[in-house]
């Protein structure tokens, strides 16, 4: 299980959960890891669960940027507030030749501050109680595994008010089309 | 104003939104992992 503490500068609306794909096979980790699903938290570290997600291995869920994603309901990150997010079966420090996390040359969205990564070896439920019981990890670039986003994959594209706007338009066209022809 | 002109502008009402919105990810790395000795437990 890993994990890394944040905070976000500004409400932050957010679609979709993700664990970090290194390869891109589908979590099924010809090079590093086992054929391995995950479930992926986000907490506000004084206790609420946030918002919650599953990840198969082998799904096909859609990769952006080396992270295979899965859609959730919309959630808006609060500024104020310190935020966790955690995934089992991923990244801790050993030798195991598993699935990794990346711990260099990550870089955060605008408005995303990271406080700290964790992790642990085994055994730890995937809850605030292993956050604040665990390994503390001080990577100085950071600790990337769980991952969050807004997503365009996952948007509502806003067809209606594209119709609305687009209908008149085309009317006004054949207007004038037709007073060419007049 | 001519017509054109707000043909033009209502043309920029429909593409606009349609282009504007982008994906926004927490994290992203450029790296492989590679070699790293960061790994999976059954945890």
């Amino acid at each position: 299980m890993a994990g890394w503490d944040f905070t976000v500068d500004t409400a932050t609306t957010i679609n979709a959960l993700g664990i970090y794909d290194d390869g891109g096979d589908g979590l099924i980790a010809s090079r590093h890891g086992l054929a391995l699903s995950h479930t992926i938290k986000i907490y506000d570290i004084t206790g609420p669960l946030i918002t919650s997600a599953f990840i198969d291995a082998v799904t096909g869920d859609p990769l952006v940027d080396r992270t295979r994603w899965v859609q959730i309901s919309d959630v808006v990150l609060q500024p104020g507030v310190t935020y966790t997010i955690m995934a089992d079966d991923m990244c801790v420090q050993n030798n195991n030749g598993g699935e990794g996390c990346d711990t260099d040359h990550i870089s955060y969205a605008s408005g995303i501050n990271l406080i700290e990564g964790y992790g642990y070896f085994n055994g730890e439920p995937l809850d605030l109680s292993a956050r604040s019981s665990g390994n503390r990890f001080t990577v100085p670039n950071g600790f990337l595994g769980p991952n969050f986003a807004n997503l365009d994959e996952f948007s509502a594209v806003p067809v209606p008010a594209a119709i609305w706007l687009f209908g008149p338009g085309l009317l006004g066209l054949i207007g004038m089309a037709r007073r060419k022809k007049a | 104003m001519k017509k054109s002109h707000l043909l033009g502008i209502l043309c920029a009402f429909v593409i606009l939104p349609s282009t504007a919105s982008a994906s926004t990810v927490a994290a992203t790395t450029t790296d492989d992992i590679g070699d790293t000795n960061w790994n999976s437990a059954n945890s």
